[in-house]
């Protein structure tokens, strides 16, 4: 969960900080093995 | 003041204050006070803070303006977090090291984890999670 605490929130305090796509977080999802239906973002 | 603005130095106050910003500064920074609270019924409509039932600030992800349990310290500094993952984002956001200050759900004991140079120290353990992803925004409190 670290690392993906890191890249899901590493930017939040960024002046310039936008929402992330749901694809890209999907994909953070994804890279710390969080796969499944239980961890899809979208129905 | 812009809503991007406003979402920045409300995380700013929490970042810096441990706790979300007064409604008077709210209102300073928005012009007014009805303008202070459209603009927050439009950050929390985005998903980008939660307000509490009386349109006060609850969250601004990974921070919470309450006493959850689970608070994150560096420091003289301390921070409550919305659950036990935003106990580990809240160092991730700041980019810090500190401790964190939870307990176990299933025993009770305190939990022994810290950032460390930038490292999660005694990782054992798990995080639960009860709702499914596609779920957490219906009710981003309960989650």
């Amino acid at each position: 969960m670290w690392p993906l605490s890191m890249e899901w929130y590493g930017d939040r305090l960024d002046p310039d900080y936008s929402a992330k796509p749901v694809g890209e977080l999907q994909a953070m999802l994804n890279r710390a093995g969080l796969v499944g239906d239980f961890w899809r973002l979208e129905p | 003041m812009h809503d991007a603005e406003l979402r920045y130095s409300i995380y700013r106050t929490f970042a810096d204050a441990g706790g979300p910003p007064t409604f008077a500064q709210l209102v300073a920074w928005c012009g007014g006070s009805e303008a202070a609270q459209a603009a927050l019924r439009r950050l929390h409509d985005a998903h980008t803070i939660v307000l509490d039932a009386d349109g006060a600030i609850r969250m601004a992800l990974p921070f919470s303006a309450v006493d959850t349990g689970h608070s994150v310290v560096s420091g003289d500094e301390s921070w409550w977090a919305n659950c036990a993952w935003d106990t580990l984002a809240i160092p991730a956001a700041l980019d810090i090291d500190a401790a964190i200050e939870a307990t176990w759900l299933d025993t009770g004991e305190p939990v022994d984890l810290a950032i460390v140079d930038g490292e999660l120290r005694h990782a054992d353990g798990f995080i639960h999670f009860e709702i499914p992803a596609r779920r957490w925004w219906d009710d981003i409190v309960e989650t």
